[in-house]
């Protein structure tokens, strides 16, 4: 596999949230608003390189029996690392991503691709993996986000941290707060992947028939 | 046995070098970071009183009022961490207050201040952990807006529970926590209020 395919298979084909049902619990929590979706989705991209990275750089090293240990204690490192040195040099962009950075660490994906392939694998190819999975992550929220802030607020783009309103499309009063509201986060997830489970199925069946 | 101390030796490597490269990293951090939140605190200062210019922490006179609160077993000043005088050429205009009032994700850092006039004169979140995207509505200033005005006297409420302020949508808790940190800062400014008559040691 070439650092292209290994991007690419995060993207769709192995998307964390859609295919692989990974990180449920801060896709669900988080998507509520663009912004958000674009703030977990680089903090986490950023540490999965990291970690992806290193553990794969650990691997030979790494005794089977405890490898789970070892990436939790690589894993929260390199989160607090990344928490102290965004606190002390980007003031601005720490205020704004710090409430995610401590989601970051009970964040299966990361878990997940250390364990089924930084592990396993060369370290150029971990870097490919946790690029594509972060990427494939942070685009899954940003589609999830778009539709919960629109049907939940009637706005597009609301950065509270930095006092931005969002792009008004409907009223306030047309909205249903439930989309930004727990249920409202599972049913849209369930769509979402029933409808791309939908296309992916007429492109199978479709390329069957040629 | 010999296998259980190899490993255990491994993980011991393992977490001393995490531990070192964390000690590193709060070594040439730790500093910057106290700046930026001393920064951080001097703007919200100015922030909610406006007009002030120069800050004086009043520790001593907010640890007497708490102590007697407690000994007459008045509840509600918990609230309040620090107090501060504002003052605009060696005049005090106003109080101001930091307070954690516990949210739906830990404490909320706020700072309120009161006026002379015994008004809110402004609200702002420094620090919080609450839900993003319902909950860290609190730091949107049109939401800290609604808490403008409101004189000492009052009992501050979100709608839910009978009062006066619309909550967050979906978090209801998030802005009982702010209203609470408004109630303790408005009692607060009574007590203090009352002690020291009015332009005397203010």
């Amino acid at each position: 596999m070439s650092f292209k395919s290994e991007f690419n298979k995060g993207i769709i084909n192995e998307n964390p949230a859609f295919r692989m049902l990974l990180g449920m619990c801060p896709t669900l929590a988080i998507s509520l608003a663009i912004s958000n979706g674009i703030g977990m989705g680089l903090a986490a991209t950023f540490v999965l390189v990291g970690s992806n990275v290193i553990i794969s750089a650990l691997r030979k090293v790494t005794p089977g029996r405890i490898r789970i240990p070892i990436f939790i204690v690589v894993i929260a490192t390199f989160v607090t690392t990344v928490d102290l040195i965004m606190a002390a040099f980007l003031p601005d962009l720490h205020e704004v991503l710090g409430i995610f950075i401590p989601l970051i660490v009970v964040n299966c994906i990361i878990f997940a691709r250390a364990e089924a392939f930084a592990s396993q694998r060369g370290i150029i190819d971990s870097l490919a993996d946790g690029l594509g999975m972060g990427i494939g992550w942070t685009l899954a929220l940003c589609g999830l986000s778009a539709i919960r802030e629109l049907l939940g607020t009637g706005t597009l783009l609301a950065i509270p941290d930095f006092g931005f309103a969002g792009i008004r499309i409907f009223s306030q009063g047309l909205a249903a707060v439930m989309a930004i509201l727990p249920p409202g986060g599972f049913i849209t997830l369930g769509l979402l992947i029933g409808l791309l489970n939908l296309i992916t199925n007429r492109r199978k069946t479709k390329r069957q028939q040629v | 046995m010999r296998e259980v101390l190899r490993l255990g030796f491994v993980l011991l490597v393992v977490c001393a070098i995490g531990g070192a490269v964390l000690a590193f990293v709060d070594g040439i951090t730790s500093d910057r970071i106290a700046a930026q939140a001393a920064i951080r605190l001097q703007k919200a200062l100015e922030d909610v009183l406006p007009g002030a210019a120069e800050f004086q922490d009043a520790e001593e006179l907010l640890q007497e009022v708490k102590a007697e609160a407690s000994k007459e077993g008045r509840p509600g000043l918990t609230v309040i961490d620090k107090m501060y005088l504002g003052y605009f050429q060696d005049e005090c205009t106003g109080l101001v207050f930091t307070c954690s009032p516990p949210g739906y994700g830990g404490p909320i850092e706020t700072v309120v201040g009161v006026s002379l006039k015994g008004e809110i004169s402004g609200v702002s979140v420094i620090r919080h952990a609450e839900t993003p995207g319902l909950g860290s509505n609190i730091t949107n200033p049109e939401f800290q807006m609604r808490f403008i005005g409101i004189s000492k006297g009052t009992e501050v409420k979100v709608r839910e529970d009978g009062g006066q302020i619309d909550a967050i949508t979906g978090a209801t808790i998030s802005s009982r926590a702010i209203a609470d940190a408004v109630n303790g800062a408005l009692l607060m400014f009574e007590i203090v209020y009352d002690k020291e008559a009015p332009g005397n040691e203010l």
